[in-house]
């Protein structure tokens, strides 16, 4: 593997963004009494604004309940937002009907958490990896039938596995069948929602390896969902750190571990035990961490993260930060950055 | 340091309908007073299977111990019933990975304190106290107890410790509910905690905060612990000596600077090299599957992934454990006993290198027959 190129950072200037999202919001309602009156609403996802490029990784990273997989799903078109606007590849998928979604959705394919629950077990291997085909009608009986094989073969796994049930395989094999179905249409945007958070570390490896292979042969632009800093730090070109809903900060990746600068990053990356000394210079000076995220059906006034905050003063629990451009594509939304309010 | 608890060549199988699966094979374990070892491995290694043996919760049958003894100062408590049942009541105590499961949905934290509190270790009550629990009168927290609980509740950081004890497991968070479950495991004074994976729900900031305060409670009761993990960070931060297991079979064992220092076994050397780092994330992983335990592979279980894997020696018999210099032991045939470090450390340096052509070969076609990673299939 060592001859292929590095992975590189798509040039900006020339190309245009692949999936542009603008203040996206989805909120969930809260009923209550007999005629299920909404008295409140849980804001999972709360205004969230990034790009996606051709051929780039873009990782989102946040503890659980933050919103990202409800990100995903809404940027994946399997749900509709209550606000703001998704544009791919040109077209706004707000304002599509189903119908005019079908072309859309083969372009944007989702691998998922835990592949033993997101394969059928009583399918078996070459029936789920041809389903989408079969769905968006592609091909006849024999092609669809090569089509298996060869996806098989390009995600590392034995042609003769087509005829095994999910049960059969170990779960890296598993999750290589979703990566080989999600292929299937051949896309341009895959949703990764933790790939690998259910599989062991030696595994992972191998996931993330064939991954990073895939995207360099086909230009896949990833959009990773993760809880885990480090396996993003190598990943993901861009990085958004999510916390009830909002981005808290948004750079490069090398940016963001080099000079975190929200102070939840810099508690995520106290938080990650490491198993080698060299490490210790991306982690910030000893942060004593305090409490859980709080309910996001009543999110803490001010700056949502105040309660837990670490560098936390007066106008944090009344006005809520901006999201600031600090330096050139480095995002922060804290209070310190803003002159105004910094004390 | 004297020993609190010997594991001698334990050997635990279990009866499937595939067959007798041979799941520990030969384990040896010691943990020193006021020691924490943590035994790490991944997923299907068996660790969860030791520890379950240990305190005597293995579900038997299909569980079967074969062979082995467990002594807790002395006492062997796989054969002397009523000792294992004592030091099961009185000085060890769990935690477990997940509180929901093991936290009753119906019962107040305050009334599950009390059941332990009350309960733990009797082995028949009176009438007198059956009666009074059954119109519900009986199972509270005396005064003494409740602020027992309320101090233990405080010391885990819970706010609120009061108001806690009239809760429902439903309404904390999941930091909240394993806190609980640490503070039931420590509220009667153990000598000995094993702990299964207790953070691995967690998200990390909590499962840091729960970490330092499990530390913390370590070094102030003198616990003597085994950590069950499958993340080598979190073995680093609390353990002194770790031992990786592989396949019901114990790999290697060092004290945790040795081991993050220069892992010795090839598995440990994968293993590490498979954890996503800040610093560099570039690992081939390892390949293959862990081997289905009820026709392991001859000789070393790992052999078959193994990168530095012998033929005609490493295939043949059970590995013994050698011990190298500084007190550690690895279970592999690259060494031998009583190798110095530097030796061993070169001798791993060399020969241990985990490539990726085999499975790539064979992406291209140009290797015949099997897969590599089809021999241990189940």
């Amino acid at each position: 593997m060592s001859e292929e190129p590095a992975m590189t950072t798509p040039v900006r200037e020339q190309e245009s963004a692949l999936l542009e999202v603008r203040d996206l919001e989805k909120y969930y309602p809260i009923t209550a009494g007999l005629f299920r009156r909404q008295v409140g609403s849980v804001r999972a996802v709360d205004g969230v604004s990034f790009d996606l490029y051709p051929g780039e990784t873009f990782a989102i990273v946040g503890e659980s309940g933050c919103g990202k997989t409800t990100l995903a799903k809404t940027v994946a078109a399997l749900q509709e937002p209550t606000g703001g606007s998704i544009v791919f590849d040109g077209r706004s998928i707000g304002e599509l009907s189903n119908r005019e979604l079908k072309p859309v959705r083969r372009q944007v394919q989702v691998v998922y958490q835990d592949p033993a629950s997101s394969l059928n077990p009583r399918k078996r291997i070459k029936a789920i990896v041809a389903e989408p085909l079969i769905v968006h009608d592609i091909g006849t009986k024999a092609e669809r039938r090569e089509r298996v094989d060869e996806l098989l073969e390009q995600v590392d796994l034995p042609v003769e596995y087509k005829y095994r049930y999910p049960g059969g395989l170990s779960g890296g094999q598993q999750q290589r069948v979703a990566i080989a179905r999600a292929l299937a249409l051949n896309p341009k945007l895959l949703v990764l929602d933790e790939p690998t958070s259910a599989l062991d570390v030696s595994v992972q490896a191998k996931v993330i390896k064939l991954l990073e292979r895939l995207q360099r042969e086909y230009g896949l632009a990833y959009l990773i969902i993760t809880h885990d800093l480090s396996l993003v730090k190598n990943f993901a070109d861009r990085i958004g750190v999510m916390y009830l809903g909002k981005f808290m900060e948004l750079a490069s990746s090398d940016d963001l571990f080099d000079n975190p600068m929200n102070p939840y990053t810099e508690q995520l990356l106290s938080a990650i035990p490491i198993v080698d000394d060299e490490e210790l210079k991306y982690k910030p000076a000893e942060i004593s961490l305090k409490g859980e995220a709080p309910d996001p059906s009543s999110p803490p006034s001010g700056c949502s993260f105040h309660p837990r905050c670490h560098k936390v003063f007066d106008a944090c629990s009344k006005i809520d930060p901006a999201f600031y451009d600090v330096e050139s594509d480095h995002h922060v939304r804290c209070l310190l950055y803003d002159d105004d309010h910094r004390e | 340091m004297a020993p609190i608890l010997e594991v001698e060549d334990l050997k635990v199988h279990f009866d499937t309908y595939e067959g007798k699966q041979q799941v520990l094979n030969g384990i040896d374990l010691t943990v020193n007073e006021g020691e924490t070892v943590a035994i790490v491995g991944e997923s299907g290694c068996g660790k969860s299977v030791t520890a379950r043996t240990i305190i005597g919760t293995l579900a038997q049958p299909p569980g079967e111990i074969v062979s082995g003894e467990v002594r807790y100062r002395g006492e062997d408590l796989l054969s002397d019933r009523a000792a294992a049942q004592r030091v099961k009541n009185e000085e060890m105590a769990m935690i477990f990975q997940d509180p929901m499961t093991h936290l009753s949905p119906v019962f107040t934290i305050g009334t599950m304190m009390a059941d332990i509190i009350n309960y733990r270790g009797k082995r028949s009550i009176s009438w007198m106290r059956m009666i009074r629990d059954a119109i519900g009168r009986g199972n509270r927290l005396s005064a003494a107890d409740r602020e027992r609980c309320v101090e233990m509740f405080t010391k885990l950081q819970i706010p609120d410790p009061e108001g806690i004890l009239d809760r429902y497991p439903v309404e904390l968070s999941g930091g909240m509910r394993q806190r609980v479950l640490i503070a039931m495991a420590l509220i009667t004074d153990p000598d000995f905690l094993i702990a299964d994976e207790p953070t691995t729900a967690l998200d990390v900031t909590v499962q840091s905060q729960i970490l330092d305060i499990l530390a913390e409670r370590i070094a102030e009761q003198n616990l003597s612990v085994i950590y069950v993990t499958h993340n080598l960070g979190v073995a680093r931060k609390l353990a002194d000596r770790i031992y990786v297991m592989y396949a019901g079979e114990i790999a290697e064992v060092a004290t945790t600077e040795q081991l993050f220092d220069q892992p010795m076994h090839p598995y440990s050397i994968g293993l590490l090299e498979s954890i996503p780092k800040l610093t560099e994330f570039d690992s081939e992983g390892i390949g293959g599957l862990i081997p289905n335990y009820t026709d392991p592979p001859s000789g070393c279980r790992f052999h078959p992934r193994c990168p530095a894997y012998m033929e005609g020696t490493c295939d043949v018999e059970q590995v013994p454990a050698f011990e190298l210099g500084d007190g550690r032991y690895v279970a592999c045939y690259l060494y031998e006993e009583g190798m110095d470090v530097e030796t061993a450390a070169s001798i791993a340096d060399t020969e241990v290198e985990y490539e990726d052509e085999e499975l790539e070969q064979f992406a291209a076609g140009q290797t015949g027959g099997t897969p590599p990673w089809e021999e241990d299939e189940p």
